[in-house]
């Protein structure tokens, strides 16, 4: 264990969110249990009453899993001196790679299932019967029972990272002409791909914006099309996604970071100071688009119907808005890298 | 039920129901009333009044049976579309007044248009008008201990009255005020009762019976008697009551 006050402070956060989130489990498969398809009014008083205990644990909960999502990588960051041959991030999260990986794929997951049930509750709170309380008490145990796997898995990690395990450095990795990140662009656009590909990038991200805009412009009033719409923007979004994390690692961390050969995302969130939000942007855009799809199939009844066509329409602003804002960055960033280098 | 503002259907309530220390405070009561009616609710103490006011008023649910507000079961609703319901249709006038302490009347007054997220100085424009005219226009910054009981209810009259209510609920409204303010509420309900607001007052006073369309009277939880007076005269008045009384036959 290598420690310091972020590992102290994760650690903390872990033990009581894995706590919070066991309780929360318990509490919400007991009230679902208890509630059954067609409650009693007083039972439904009771367990309305008891709802008012679980929503503040829920959003400590949550609020707590968010603050970790940050904190996990500034932990990394700040043992780079104590792993031998680490240089940044890369290199720490080689000294136990797998349990690395799977936590950076969870912290996002996490996320997203947390919004979708928060969307799930608001829509619940808006229509008059709240018809969709069963389901977001069954929705809130599975989330809280995978932010306590989350928890679990960041405990067990910086229990067991020690400062002696000997790593390689990102530029040993992540620079070599073979790297998988290279593959698929030479692959389709040819070795030379670096025009095309950021051509493309910024293409894919137009496009998906239209695509998105047009939605919000002529919004299908029956059910089958908003789904084939949502669905059809959720998988555009997905593959602007991916078009953007290739051109990230391939062109634009690169050209930013004054580094052009270095392929490194940590990197470029270390160098450049709003490199996270134009990383983390297009993330929240593609959530935004599966949020709003996901309630579509989780949240419909006929009491939500107005509410649900408002709150798509939301998503699809915060959607447009993410996949618009993170290119526009890329685009002021190199435009103004061009004006000094010119002067 | 047309034109009903609300219908009472079969509502029982029972306390700590299947249990040795049940209590039924109300056993299969039916009632309804009309826009521009003001229902007394008579009854000695425990006879189920508050709990009668307190599910009409939304602060509670049946045990069983139905209530329905302008055509919606209620009974039904969860307890945000309760909130809700209280928030925007609702008035209600505590017999302790329940007024914040060490806040002024104007602030006290305006509490129900915060969650309608109206701006600080809309609200206190409101809340001024409803004060002044209940003549407290310069009490305006006073918090609750430094007013009379009389003018403590006026100020909870106008926060009753903030938003508009199409139902005003009052809880023993006279049990703690002198005459000379017994007169000046029985003018402002009158006033009401023109503007078509649908009013329930729970009470012991003979006088707020004179007052009344309907008189419900309670005993042990049960309705006994309807008596329905001035609102039997006018059988034309639009969305009015029936001509045979309204549900509520004594047991």
């Amino acid at each position: 264990m290598i420690l310091n006050p972020l590992s102290v402070a994760i650690l903390l956060i872990g033990l009581l969110t894995l706590l919070l989130a066991a309780l929360q489990t318990g509490f919400a498969l007991k009230l679902h249990a208890s509630l059954g398809p067609s409650p009693t009014p007083d039972l439904r008083t009771a367990v309305e009453e008891q709802t008012h205990l679980m929503l503040t644990l829920a959003v400590v909960l949550l609020t707590m899993r968010m603050l970790a999502w940050p904190l996990f990588y500034a932990t990394l960051q700040s043992f780079v001196p104590d792993i031998p041959g680490a240089m940044c991030i890369y290199g720490v999260t080689q000294a136990l790679p797998t349990l690395s990986g799977a936590l950076q794929v969870l912290k996002p997951i996490g996320f997203f299932l947390s919004g979708l049930w928060l969307l799930l509750y608001a829509l619940n709170r808006a229509a008059k019967t709240a018809p969709l309380f069963r389901r977001n008490l069954a929705l809130l145990a599975g989330v809280s029972a995978f932010l306590a796997a989350d928890a679990l898995g960041d405990l067990f990690y910086f229990l067991t990272l020690t400062p002696r395990q000997e790593v390689t450095c990102c530029t040993l990795i992540t620079d070599l002409p073979t790297r998988a990140s290279a593959v698929v662009p030479r692959t389709l656009l040819g070795a030379e791909f670096d025009h095309p590909l950021l051509s493309l990038y910024f293409a894919a991200q137009t496009l998906l914006a239209g695509g998105i805009g047009l939605a919000l412009f002529r919004h299908a009033e029956t059910s089958p099309a908003r789904r084939a719409g949502e669905g059809a923007l959720a998988l555009g979004g997905a593959a602007a996604l991916g078009i953007a994390a290739i051109a990230f690692i391939e062109i634009i961390a690169p050209r930013l970071m004054g580094l052009p050969f270095h392929h490194d995302l940590y990197c470029f969130i270390q160098y450049v100071p709003d490199g996270s939000l134009m990383l983390v942007l297009p993330l929240l855009g593609l959530f935004a688009l599966l949020w709003a799809a996901s309630l579509e199939r989780l949240g419909r009844h006929e009491e939500t119907a107005s509410h649900l066509k408002r709150y798509t329409r939301r998503l699809w602003g915060l959607a447009l808005l993410a996949f618009v804002a993170s290119p526009l960055m890329v685009a002021v960033h190199f435009l103004v890298d061009r004006w000094l280098g010119g002067t | 039920m047309s034109g009903a503002r609300y219908t009472i259907r079969e509502v029982t309530k029972t306390y700590r129901a299947g249990t040795p220390h049940e209590v039924r405070a109300l056993q299969k009561v039916s009632v309804e009333g009309y826009p521009g009616e003001i229902t007394v609710v008579y009854g000695p103490s425990g006879s189920g009044k508050t709990t009668l006011i307190s599910l009409i008023g939304a602060l509670d649910r049946p045990t069983s049976g139905t209530i329905h507000l302008n055509g919606e079961e209620m009974t039904r609703f969860a307890e945000p579309a309760l909130a809700r319901l209280r928030r925007s249709q609702i008035g209600f006038i505590f017999q302790n007044f329940n007024l914040l302490p060490g806040v002024p009347a104007w602030e006290n007054v305006s509490q129900p248009l915060i969650p309608r997220g109206m701006g600080e100085r809309a609200r206190r424009e409101r809340a001024r008008e409803l004060l002044e005219r209940f003549h407290l226009g310069h009490r305006l910054l006073h918090p609750p201990e430094e007013l009379s009981g009389g003018e403590q209810q006026r100020v909870a009259i106008a926060r009753a009255l903030v938003g508009n209510p199409e139902i005003l609920i009052a809880d023993e409204p006279t049990s703690n005020i002198d005459e000379e303010e017994i007169d000046r509420l029985l003018a402002c309900f009158t006033e009401l009762k023109g503007k078509g607001t649908t009013l329930f007052v729970s009470t012991h006073d003979p006088i707020l019976r004179d007052l009344a369309d309907v008189v419900w009277h309670l005993k042990g939880g049960r309705l006994i008697e309807v008596e329905r007076r001035s609102s039997a005269s006018l059988p034309d008045r639009q969305g009015g009551p029936p001509e045979t009384p309204a549900g509520g036959a004594a047991p």
